[in-house]
């Protein structure tokens, strides 16, 4: 305990500096330090609920099935992601974040018949308050199957017109429209079957010819565990952003053919670069490695090419 | 409910992307701090697992949850709880 307590003191002046300091210096953030702690204390408990029993259920078939836990976690994982993307909208997100629903009006009618042109399905269009805690803006859809909503930030519905937010939410209608959820949870899937397998591979190497271990299911396994994770997802981290970036730009199609309104993502894309503080032609190894959406300069030109077919 | 926002030429700003890079590259930098601290954290236990595991597995298991958590979320790999498709 005391271990954890230093570990958790020596990081905490990097995750307020990272957190507060920086996102206020920079104009970012609205919260107040107390809702910010509050924020951070509630993710703590949320992740540690999570993590252990995630962590708890790695042990117990470690001890019990050394062979095969690493398909039994991934089965198990994948089962869990799907039903967290489903309750996040109703249990999660409102821990952080408050929602009412949009006012009947035009923009309501408009993301609905987008929905309906979409042949998909949502729960309702709802705003969220993000103006509580950042300056910037955020659209998209939330949820999956009977929980899916279109949420609009609220930090957009001020600053932005009608075609601009229907633009963007056509560009989040892409995905269901093209089963990326899907494509994602595959691919993820697949990511997370290779981690484990990898990971029952060393651990197997380690304990049974080096004996650094007493047994797999050793508590001291956890920070190897850990680290070879770490390691395996620094290593396909700009795979799977690869892939998202591809998915983003076919969804960015989607949105200029369903609206057809090349003037409005454009000013769309130009407002989020100008509010939210986003690098608008970042160094093509940075965009490689750590983005998950093309740069804003690809997506105006996307979007300058659409017009010209 | 609508916007009353009218449409108009939007420019980029040019003082903010200057601002835009500058948040970036600190943020880059941060996440590189965050993730070397991680790693020294697991390394420590790393190098001496039997000691700490016979002497304190609760602790062990307390710092490899702790130094795991932000070795894999700064990693941001997507592992199990990897972004859903945003703006």
């Amino acid at each position: 305990m005391v271990i954890y307590l230093v570990y958790e003191i020596l990081t905490a002046p990097l995750s307020y500096y990272s957190g507060y300091t920086l996102s206020h210096r920079y104009g970012i953030s609205t919260m107040s330090r107390g809702a910010w702690v509050g924020d951070q204390l509630k993710g703590l408990a949320l992740g540690v609920v999570l993590e252990a029993a995630v962590i708890e259920l790695m042990y117990a078939l470690l001890a019990f099935q050394p062979d095969s836990w690493w398909l039994w976690v991934a089965l198990i994982l994948i089962f869990f992601l799907v039903v967290m993307a489903n309750l996040a909208p109703v249990l999660i997100m409102p821990i952080f974040y408050k929602f009412t629903p949009l006012p009947e009006g035009e923009l309501t009618e408009r993301l609905l018949a987008l929905v309906k042109r979409a042949n998909t399905h949502v729960r309702g269009v709802f705003t969220m308050h993000l103006s509580a805690k950042t300056t910037a803006a955020n659209a998209g859809l939330r949820g999956l199957g009977n929980t899916r909503r279109i949420v609009v930030g609220d930090t957009m519905l001020d600053r932005y017109t009608t075609d601009e937010v229907e633009v963007v939410i056509a560009h989040e209608l892409g995905h269901p429209v093209h089963r990326d959820i899907w494509k994602l949870l595959f691919s993820q899937s697949l990511l997370m079957l290779g981690g484990l397998y990898l990971a029952n591979l060393a651990f197997h190497w380690v304990v049974q010819t080096q004996h650094y271990y007493q047994s797999f299911a050793d508590p001291a396994t956890l920070p190897f565990l850990f680290a070879l994770l770490g390691v395996f997802g620094l290593v396909v981290m700009p795979i799977g952003n690869g892939l998202s970036r591809a998915i983003e730009y076919q969804a960015d199609e989607y949105a200029l053919q369903a609206t057809r309104k090349v003037e409005s993502f454009k000013s769309a894309m130009t407002r989020l670069a100008n509010q939210n503080l986003a690098e608008v032609e970042p160094a093509p190894l940075v965009e490689f490695l750590f983005h998950n959406h093309p740069s804003i300069q690809k997506r105006l030109r996307h979007a300058d090419e659409f017009a010209t077919r | 409910m609508d916007t009353d926002i009218h449409q108009e030429q939007v420019e980029l700003d040019v003082e903010r992307q200057h601002k835009a890079r500058e948040y970036a590259r600190i943020g880059r930098r941060l996440s590189l701090i965050g993730l070397g601290i991680s790693a020294a954290g697991v390394l420590v236990l790393l190098l001496r697992p039997g000691q700490l595991a016979a002497r304190y597995p609760a602790a062990a298991h307390m710092v490899g949850l702790a130094a795991g958590h932000r070795l894999v979320s700064t990693a941001n790999s997507g592992l199990f709880f990897g972004n859903l498709p945003g703006l």
